[in-house]
């Protein structure tokens, strides 16, 4: 799908779901498109993009809002990973 | 405005615990349920704070990702009403306060009357009150128009009056009709002898004199005659024609007056009396006593009731008022009453009367007082002689 959407110039996002991630400084992250929490710790939170995971890191971590498709995490973000 | 909002719609915390509570997280993002300050308590605890009308929709939720769900606590309206839920009195105090507010609007407290200068408030507001509105009438039942013309068509002395209601206040606004102009009448009349009298002076201005000076005149008699005539000029005396007009004139005389006047010579005295306070609250129309009985009956007796009536800064009375009757019982007894004092009393009328009869002009020469006793009343004569004016207008056709 994803090399569908590059043959036709679409986003990724609007033609395969595929994940969107916002970084908004290093105090917010929007993420569009996930699949659920796989875990939430103020220092650690997971998130599950569909084929890859999410994996947000820093202090003080919340998650500010959540929707079906997508979420805010607010706090200090030291590190984002994806796997 | 956000906060109220969020006052009103209120918020739970609440604890999840299960093996896996951040899908109740996951579950509540699917369904649509918003959530915030999502704290971890421990690997299997998380404490969640959500919207309170979302609360069932979130126990279904947490029993899909296999977590208890605890209320630990609750904010806004809902949790500040859930305190009164087993305060049954403040609660129906509430209920009866509201029933108030919602149904006891809807009625008329405060009428207001404006406009008015001549004709009082209260002849207005006992009109309309006869027309059945009144301070505690129903609104929306009062049809406005129809009792504005109503109104006007029974005081004459209106010529504008409408009825404005704007919830429990009512403002009536009038506008007094200008009073008919006075007009002379242009009827023929003679000018007659009111009393008897010798004619010391006639002056007149339109008909034609009967009488010259000296002349004695009873009552009655035509002064000045509105039957006014031309003769011819050569002196024979000749009627010529004749009209009738309104004869205009005065008559002064010399007259004798006798009046008389009567006076008791017992008195009605009081000799024990008793005083009572009665109270009463009225609310509207309607009194509520605190007494059983007020009548009296058999004695001389007196009420004075005081209104305190609550009013608003500005003057407005409200339909509350607080009554105090003061009734006051005696037993009377005839008493004598002193002869000199009485003269004086009768001497003071009669001279009164007398002074009323012969006007601003007229001149009371002389006169003397009489007094004679007989079956305990005092009676009192006066008779004087005056200087008057004596001419009464009397329209011809009319024998009064």
């Amino acid at each position: 799908m994803d090399a569908a959407a590059e043959a036709l110039e679409l986003p990724a996002d609007v033609v395969a779901g595929a994940p969107l991630i916002e970084l908004v400084g290093k105090r917010e992250l929007r993420m569009e498109n996930h699949r659920g929490i796989l875990s939430y710790d103020p220092e650690e939170i997971s998130i599950s993009g569909g084929r890859l995971l999410v994996r947000v890191r820093g202090e003080g971590l919340a998650l500010g809002a959540m929707s079906g498709e997508s979420l805010l995490i607010t706090g200090t973000i030291r590190s984002v990973e994806l796997e | 405005m956000g906060k109220i909002i969020h006052f009103i719609a209120g918020s739970v915390q609440i604890r999840l615990e299960g093996p896996f509570p951040e899908r109740f997280l996951n579950l509540c993002g699917t369904e649509r349920v918003p959530f915030w300050d999502v704290e971890r308590e421990g690997a299997q605890v998380l404490r969640v704070t959500l919207p309170a009308w979302r609360l069932r929709r979130a126990r279904a939720l947490a029993e899909r990702a296999m977590c208890r769900l605890e209320v630990e606590r609750g904010e806004g309206l809902h949790a500040f009403l859930r305190r009164f839920r087993r305060r049954y009195a403040l609660a129906a105090g509430l209920a009866f306060a509201l029933f108030c507010a919602v149904t006891l609007s809807q009625f008329v407290w405060v009428i207001e009357v404006t406009g008015n200068t001549a004709v009082s408030n209260s002849v207005i507001l006992t009109e309309l009150e006869s027309l059945g509105f009144g301070i505690g009438s129903y609104g929306p039942g009062v049809d406005c128009r129809a009792l504005s013309n109503q109104a006007l068509l029974d005081l004459r002395e209106l010529s504008f009056l409408s009825v404005n209601i704007s919830g429990v206040y009512a403002q009536v606004v009038v506008r007094e009709a200008a009073p008919a102009p006075e007009i002379e009448s242009d009827a023929a009349a003679d000018i007659v002898a009111a009393v008897d009298g010798v004619v010391v002076d006639a002056d007149t201005v339109a008909g034609r004199s009967q009488v010259a000076e000296g002349q004695a005149v009873l009552a009655g008699e035509i002064l000045i005659s509105g039957l006014a005539t031309y003769e011819s000029g050569d002196g024979s005396g000749t009627v010529l024609s004749s009209r009738e007009v309104r004869a205009e004139g005065e008559v002064w005389a010399l007259t004798n007056r006798t009046l008389r006047a009567a006076t008791p010579l017992t008195a009605q005295t009081r000799t024990t009396e008793e005083t009572r306070t009665l109270y009463s609250l009225k609310i509207l129309k309607h009194p509520i006593k605190f007494y059983q009985n007020s009548s009296i009956s058999g004695l001389t007796c007196g009420k004075i009731k005081k209104v305190y009536a609550l009013t608003l800064p500005g003057g407005t009375v409200l339909p509350l008022a607080w009554e105090v009757l003061t009734v006051t019982t005696s037993e009377s007894a005839a008493a004598s009453v002193n002869r000199a004092s009485a003269e004086d009393y009768l001497t003071g009328v009669l001279e009164a009367k007398l002074s009323a009869l012969l006007g601003e002009e007229g001149q009371d020469l002389s006169h003397a007082l009489t007094f004679a006793e007989g079956d305990g009343v005092l009676t009192g004569t006066l008779r004087a002689s005056c200087l008057e004016q004596i001419g009464r207008t009397v329209e011809l056709g009319d024998n009064n």
